[in-house]
Formats: C-alpha cells, structure tokens, sequence
C-alpha cells in the first residue's frame, strides 16, 4: 500500500473515531448526526461530480426515496432494521436506473432534468393516493424502531465505509479512467474503456449512498413528513459543502461540511436573519476565487498525490 | 491471405451532406495505405466511423474477420484497432504515465512495442499532458494508441506540427510497426510524408475515392492535380 493511502486511511479513521467519542462531551446528538450524514451526502455528489462532472441539482431525490424505501420495508414489509436499511439502498438503486436516461444529458441540462426529476418522486410520494403505502402528506411514523444512538453508529460505520470507498477510487486505476473520462470522453473509450458503463456505475453507486442516508436519517428521526426528506436544500447543502471543501478531493467534502455546516449551526442558530446572506457572501466569495475548494489553498504545486481535479465541468 | 481489413461502400452524412460518400478499399496485414486528400475531403470522418466514434449510415466494415461498423469504440479498441487524432485528445488533467496507464490497464492485446521506449517519452513522464506542446501531445495521443497493441492504426495528419527532424523520426517508427506487421492508414493532406512510408495511395475528394493506386502515378492524375490546385501538394 502506498504512503499517501496509508495516511488518508489513517485520517479517515481518526475521523471516525472522533465521532464515536464526541457524544461524551458533546450532548446534541441531532447536529453530530447531521454532520456525519453531509459528509456522506457531500461524498456521494463527490463521487459523481468531482469524478464525472455531473452535477447532481436534484441529489434528494434519492435520499427520499431511501428514507420512503426503508419506511415501507419497516412498516408495510414488517423486515428488521438492516434489511430494510438494504431495501432502502435497491429500491434508491432501481430508482437511479429508472433515471439514468438522464446521463445522456450534459451540463446544466442534466443539473435541470435532475432536480426536475427529484420533485416528480417527490409528488409520486406525497399523492393522496399512494396514502395506504407512503402514508401521503400526513408523513410517516416509524416511531416504535426509534434508536437514535443504534442510527448514529451505523452512520458512523457508513462514513467510514463510503471514505475508504473513496479512497480507493481515487487510487485506482477505476478512478484513472473516470477522471480520463471526464478529460476526454471520446478519446478514453479508444484506450478500452467502457464509458456509458462507467457512468452508470458511478451513478449507482452515488445515488445509493444518498439512498443510505435517507434511511438511516428516516430511522433517526423516525416521524416525517415528504417535504422534509424531499427538501431541495439538502442536496444543494452536500453541493456546496463538496465544493467549499475541495471538489474531486478525498477530503474536500469531510472539510466543507464541518466547517459550512458548523458555521450554519452557529449563525443559523442564534441569528438566521444573517445566515442566508452569510451563505451567499460565502458561495460567491468561493466561485470566484477558489473554484476548487478550500483545499486547493494547501494544494498547490503537490499535484502528484493529490490529484486535484481541473474545475472543468463537462458542460 | 485474404484482406485484414475489408471497407464496402460506407457513407456518413451530417445532415444532408455526405461527408463521406461510398468508400470502399481493402487492407493487408502489416500494409501501410495512405490516404489523402484536400481539406474538407472526408479523411478524418473515414477514420472516426473505423474507429467506432460515428457509426455509418451505409455499407459495412470488416476487420480480422468480424464486422465491426456497429461497434461502439471501447470495442473496437479491444478488438485490435487504435488511432490518433488531428488535433491531440490526450487527457489533459492526467499526468503522460497515467495518460498511457489508462490505456495500458484496458488493454487487450500486448503491445507490439513499449511506448514509452519506442516514442522516447522517459523524460516528460510526469508531466501534466495538459502542459505538452502539440508535437508532443501527438506523440502521447501515438504512445496510448500503442500501448492497446493494435493490429490497425489509423493516424491521421501526424506529421502537421512536427520538425522535418521529427518527421523523419517518426516515418522509421512507423516503418518499424508495419514491419511488425501493423497495419496502417496513413491521412495526410501533403503527400511528402507518404511518400516515405508507402506507395500505395487513396485520395479522396468531396468524400469519395478519386483515385487508388501508387503515389507516382498519383502525382500525374491530372483529377488529382485537379484537386490539389496545380499539383502544388506533390
Ligand atoms: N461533426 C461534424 N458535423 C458536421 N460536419 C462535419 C463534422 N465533421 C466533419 N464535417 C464536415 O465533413 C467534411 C469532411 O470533414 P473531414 O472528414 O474532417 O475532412 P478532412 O479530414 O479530409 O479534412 C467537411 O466538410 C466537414 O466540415
Ligand atoms: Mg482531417
């Protein structure tokens, strides 16, 4: 194994542990949760974005139809915990293959068709008629499987889990040819690679891990309403936590969102008149001056590890 | 020994224009062909339908016994075709090695000759591909098409941008690949680089063949001089 992996496997792991510590001295498990949970949702659009250039505008509607996926399998399929956890993740899946005709779009195209896509599942779920299943406006209460700190742990085991994924991507030669695809899409299928495939199963695998955060944030909550799994603004917060962080990094994402989500339950917390103006300050300050993230700043020059993407989009 | 590579009446239009109009030739294994012509005259849109990036609108292509006009591109590069392009398509954001890892990793067919040796790329290794000059990234754009150990090479205008020095280098490489029995269709729209590499010529204009034949025979065509404009290319 080689040095740099070494150490970024080690960082992840101190990562981790941390937060299996912090609850001791840390008593609101709700925003430890939530970090852990967009450092996963900021990896998952990581993995599509910073590896393919698809910018996923409409990223919950995965996460929701994980959260409804894994609520019908725990009510309606009466299944234990992990497997409708892993009923959540297939039916996410399913869902992105539905939706991978979407791949033929490109740029801001595909960034509108997703986000568009994202609230037609959103209205499927929320319709009046799908009331016996999905439970329809009134939301769904999964109340009697409440474990808050059992969801914690197994978000914590997910992080480590889509990190070390993460890391191994990158240094794979998998990885390489994403990011040749991402270069070059025609001239990478003439070196062999197989790019529509490639595609799908970045794609998959990013909408599965929105899908798992969907569930296990379903189980942590355990009572919701569509509106609050289908919220737009969480997909565009994993969006701009990967970009503040460094997009195409391994640790872009991890950095973002503890320091943007953090700033966010400060200010949004105490004064939310100043949080929006904050935020926008902010995502302006960051397009025009530091495109590739927060990370870029100690990048510089020290390419041969890093391997910091080009901030060029496939638009 | 029947034709390596056998192309029958292909066409690709774009819109209502035939870029290329019903070509047809056939190639041995380990032959060169060059194939030539002004700009505008469908070379390139030739080797883009061999090698899977337009399909065809018509006719068929054969190679080492498989038809393979439908083919998406991964594929044909599996199967033992390879090329470069006019203007250099190397992955820019990647460094040289991990240009040609790439390839190297999905290759399937050992390759005849290292390309890093053989295109003497030791020294810029590391580099950003985005960083090389045009020669150079032709050169890499030669070294990942290698490194996939293709049968067929289709390079097209390889020589534009390079030194007569760089010329010369490059004709002994491909010389040296024919004799290890790749085939080669050489596109150029000047012939004198043909000339050092083949006899046997096809010059297209307006997407159709014009003439088929050897280069000095070419020469005193008087359609081809036509459509060189006096001969001026020759
Ligand atoms: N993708 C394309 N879309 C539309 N027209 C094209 C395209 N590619 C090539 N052409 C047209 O087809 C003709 C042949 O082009 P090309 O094959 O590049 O010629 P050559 O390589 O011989 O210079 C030209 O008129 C060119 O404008
Ligand atoms: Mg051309």
């Amino acid at each position: 194994m080689r040095k740099q992996t070494t150490i970024d496997l080690s960082i992840s792991l101190v990562l981790v542990l941390a937060f299996v510590a912090l609850p001791h001295f840390y008593s609101n498990l709700t925003i430890l949760f939530m970090m852990a949970m967009y450092m996963v949702l900021s990896q998952g659009v990581n993995l599509l974005y910073g590896l393919t250039g698809y910018m996923p505008f409409g990223y919950v509607g995965f996460f929701g139809a994980g959260a409804y996926g894994f609520s019908i399998a725990l009510q309606h399929l009466h299944f234990p915990i992990v497997l409708a956890l892993i009923f959540g993740v297939l039916f996410t899946s399913l869902v992105g293959v539905i939706l991978s005709p979407l791949l033929r779009l490109s740029g801001a195209y595909f960034a509108i068709g997703n986000l568009a896509t994202s609230q037609v599942i959103y209205g499927i779920v929320a319709n009046s008629h799908l009331q016996g299943i999905t439970g329809g406006g009134d939301g769904v209460d999964i109340s009697q499987y409440f474990n808050q700190t059992a969801s914690y742990y197994v978000m914590l085991a997910v992080l480590l889990v889509v990190m070390v994924g993460i890391i191994w991507v990158k240094r794979s030669s998998f990885g390489l040819s994403l990011q040749a695809m991402r270069d070059d899409s025609v001239s990478v299928a003439m070196s062999g690679v197989n790019v529509v495939r490639n595609r799908m199963l970045v794609w998959l695998a990013s909408a599965a891990i929105a899908g798992l955060c969907g569930a296990i944030y379903a189980w942590f909550i355990s009572f919701f309403y569509p509106s609050s799994v289908f919220d737009v603004s969480i997909g565009i917060f994993a969006i701009v936590f990967m970009l503040f962080g460094g997009q195409g990094t391994i640790f872009g994402p991890v950095i973002g969102t503890i320091i943007l989500y953090g700033i966010y339950n400060v200010i949004g917390v105490s004064t939310p008149q100043y949080f929006q103006l904050a935020y926008g300050v902010l995502i302006v300050i960051l397009v025009m001056f530091l495109p590739n993230g927060v990370l870029s700043l100690f990048k510089r020059g020290r390419r041969a590890h890093g391997r910091v993407l080009e901030s060029r989009p496939n638009f | 020994m029947g034709a390596f590579l056998k192309v029958d009446q292909i066409s690709k239009r774009f819109g209502g224009f035939y870029a290329v109009n019903g070509l047809s030739f056939e190639l041995k294994q380990g032959e060169i062909l060059g194939l030539v012509g002004p700009n505008g005259s469908g070379k390139t849109t030739c080797i883009n339908v061999l090698s899977g990036i337009y399909a065809a609108d018509g006719g068929t292509v054969e190679f080492d016994g498989k038809m393979i006009h439908t083919m998406p591109s991964y594929k044909i590069s599996n199967i033992g075709i390879n090329r470069t392009y006019q203007i250099p398509k190397c992955f820019h954001s990647l460094t040289v090695k991990e240009n040609i890892d790439v390839a190297l990793a999905h290759a399937k067919h050992k390759p005849q000759v290292d390309p890093v040796e053989f295109l003497e790329l030791q020294g810029i290794m590391g580099r950003n591909a985005g960083t090389l000059n045009t020669a150079q990234q032709k050169t890499l754009d030669l070294a990942r098409a290698l490194a996939t150990g293709p049968k067929l090479l289709l390079v097209d205008e390889l020589a534009a941008g390079l030194n007569p020095e760089e010329t010369e280098s490059m004709t002994t490489k491909l010389l040296h690949l024919s004799e290890q029995g790749v085939s080669i269709i050489v596109v150029e729209h000047l012939l004198s680089f043909v000339h050092a590499l083949t006899k046997r010529v096809i010059v297209m204009n307006a997407g159709k063949q014009i003439f088929e034949g050897d280069l000095e025979s070419a020469s005193k065509d008087p359609l081809v001089n036509q459509v060189y404009l006096g001969g001026d290319a020759v």
